[in-house]
């Protein structure tokens, strides 16, 4: 099958060499045109397939910063006078700076912001507050959870910006943004540890649904 | 078997079968009777066929996509768009631009009226944007550039309308829409939204351009002024709009309204010139 397609392939080019010849000068024109325009058109739709993983990197990553930085306004609604206030306000000032990263790459890589952040916003903010009222330690364990699952979806989304493209210099300033990004809340689920989530009542329960929903709210960022 | 189906087989079979061989190898020899060219269809296309040949080379789908047809494809649709002002956005059309190619007319079954309008469609979109990446220019300037490459086709653009929004093929023609309005917001409105107002700026522009597309498909003024005027209050609304002033949408009502009444006359057929 493959020689018999290589072999039609060889008809056509002879067959439009036989028409120049024929025909003049136009056609032999037309066909050079065809093989750069095949080449534009090739890298075009390369450049697409680009553009649509970015699209949705981005799209994804700002919606999370932006709940994020909800989920912590709603937690410092709560214990922002307790002693756990400046904790959870400098975790805060972090994610501030990773909303600012996003918000520039959106018009950046012309990535869509997702529908739904309206939504987010009025989760998140629920979401923290909620698990602030259960007490620091419940905060602490929605942290914990939240950043666990914003790690392992950064370190998916870095395999695959570096398996998208045979060269990395393609994505670097994505993937320089999201190593730090993930860094730190890696940092955030650390330090969320250290202050004794694990001692909730009911941390297994509080911690897998909270990361649930976070699974659930990528999955929708992702698409919408 | 007979030439004439043996040709119709490799269609159907095999539809990137390499289009020269097929005009100059066998059609030249054997025309086909017009009354069995197949109108409006797809050709089909048993798996057997693209998923062997892919995978006895171990090659993945993306790299055995054969882009030199699709370049071969551009320059006959090209040259179809020169004929759809005297013939109409259908067949007659792209096989004009397939004898233009040098190809026997009845390559040009093997595409769809929607492929030329889409074609169309996905042309001027990257015209716009090769144009707006290196002129800098407002939104009405843009809008005036856009419709300044439509008005060429104006005479016959309700029948591309017509196939653009046909139920099979409008999810592909508001995919176009999108991307001509963020295009548009871009580089005209120079957008750096990351909330909801991405959507209905992208919203504004888009209804913008429908809406005068679809004046200037029943516009009988003379250079097609009253389009250019419609479009310049449309964007001025628009404008008033990013504003906070809600007062043009109410003054634009009745204006839209009596668009929409003669589109929807259009579309029962009251409203021919005579």
């Amino acid at each position: 099958m493959a020689s018999q397609r290589q072999l039609w392939t060889q008809g056509r080019r002879f067959n439009i060499v036989e028409i120049s010849s024929r025909g003049g000068q136009e056609l032999c024109r037309g066909y050079s045109s065809t093989v750069s325009q095949a080449q534009k058109l090739k890298n075009r739709a390369q450049e697409e397939r680009l553009r649509q993983i970015r699209d949705r990197i981005i799209r994804v990553d700002h919606a999370g910063e932006y709940g994020a930085n909800r989920i912590y306004a709603g937690q410092m609604a709560v214990l922002g006078k307790t002693k756990s206030g400046p904790l959870i306000q400098h975790m805060w000032d972090q994610e501030k700076v990773h909303l600012d990263i996003f918000n520039k790459l959106i018009p950046k890589y012309r990535a869509r912001p997702t529908a739904f952040l309206p939504i987010w916003d009025i989760a998140g903010f629920a979401l923290g507050a909620g698990t602030a009222l259960l007490g620091e330690k419940a905060a602490m364990a929605c942290t914990v959870a939240v950043e666990a699952s914003i790690v392992e979806h950064y370190n998916n989304q870095i395999r695959e910006l570096m398996a998208s493209t045979d060269n990395l210099e393609d994505n670097k300033e994505i993937l320089d943004y999201i190593q730090k990004c993930r860094d730190e809340e890696q940092e955030h689920h650390d330090t969320g540890l250290e202050q004794e989530a694990e001692k909730t009542p009911g941390y297994n329960l509080l911690y897998n649904a909270i990361k649930t929903g976070c699974k659930t709210a990528i999955w929708l960022s992702e698409r919408v | 078997m007979k030439p004439e189906f043996c040709v119709e087989f490799l269609w159907r079979s095999y539809p990137t079968f390499p289009l020269e061989v097929m005009s100059l190898s066998f059609l030249s020899r054997f025309r086909m009777p017009r009354a069995f060219a197949l109108r409006n269809v797809r050709p089909l296309t048993p798996l057997s066929f693209r998923s062997h040949s892919s995978e006895s080379e171990g090659r993945t789908a993306q790299n055995d996509y054969d882009y030199e047809d699709d370049a071969l494809k551009a320059d006959l649709l090209t040259l179809a768009l020169e004929h759809v002002n005297t013939k109409g956005w259908n067949h007659s059309a792209i096989r004009a631009g397939a004898e233009a190619l040098n190809m026997s007319e009845e390559v040009g079954n093997i595409f769809t009226e929607y492929d030329l309008v889409r074609f169309f469609l996905q042309k001027n979109n990257d015209e716009l944007e090769s144009y707006l990446s290196g002129n800098k220019a407002n939104l009405k300037e843009a809008m005036e550039w856009k419709f300044g490459r439509i008005i060429p086709y104006a005479p016959k653009l309700n029948e591309a309308l017509a196939i653009a929004t046909q139920p099979e093929n409008i999810t592909g023609s508001i995919r176009m829409l999108q991307k001509l309005a963020d295009i548009m917001a871009h580089y005209a409105l120079q957008d750096t939204a990351t909330d909801l107002s991405w959507y209905t700026k992208r919203a504004g522009i888009a209804s913008i351009y429908v809406a005068t597309e679809l004046h200037l498909v029943q516009d009988k003024s003379k250079d097609y002024q009253d389009t250019w005027k419609f479009l310049e209050r449309r964007v001025k609304d628009f404008g008033d709009f990013q504003r906070g002033s809600l007062l043009p949408i109410a003054n634009s009502v009745p204006e839209l309204f009596s668009v929409g009444l003669t589109t929807a006359l259009n579309m029962i057929g009251r409203n021919r010139s005579r």
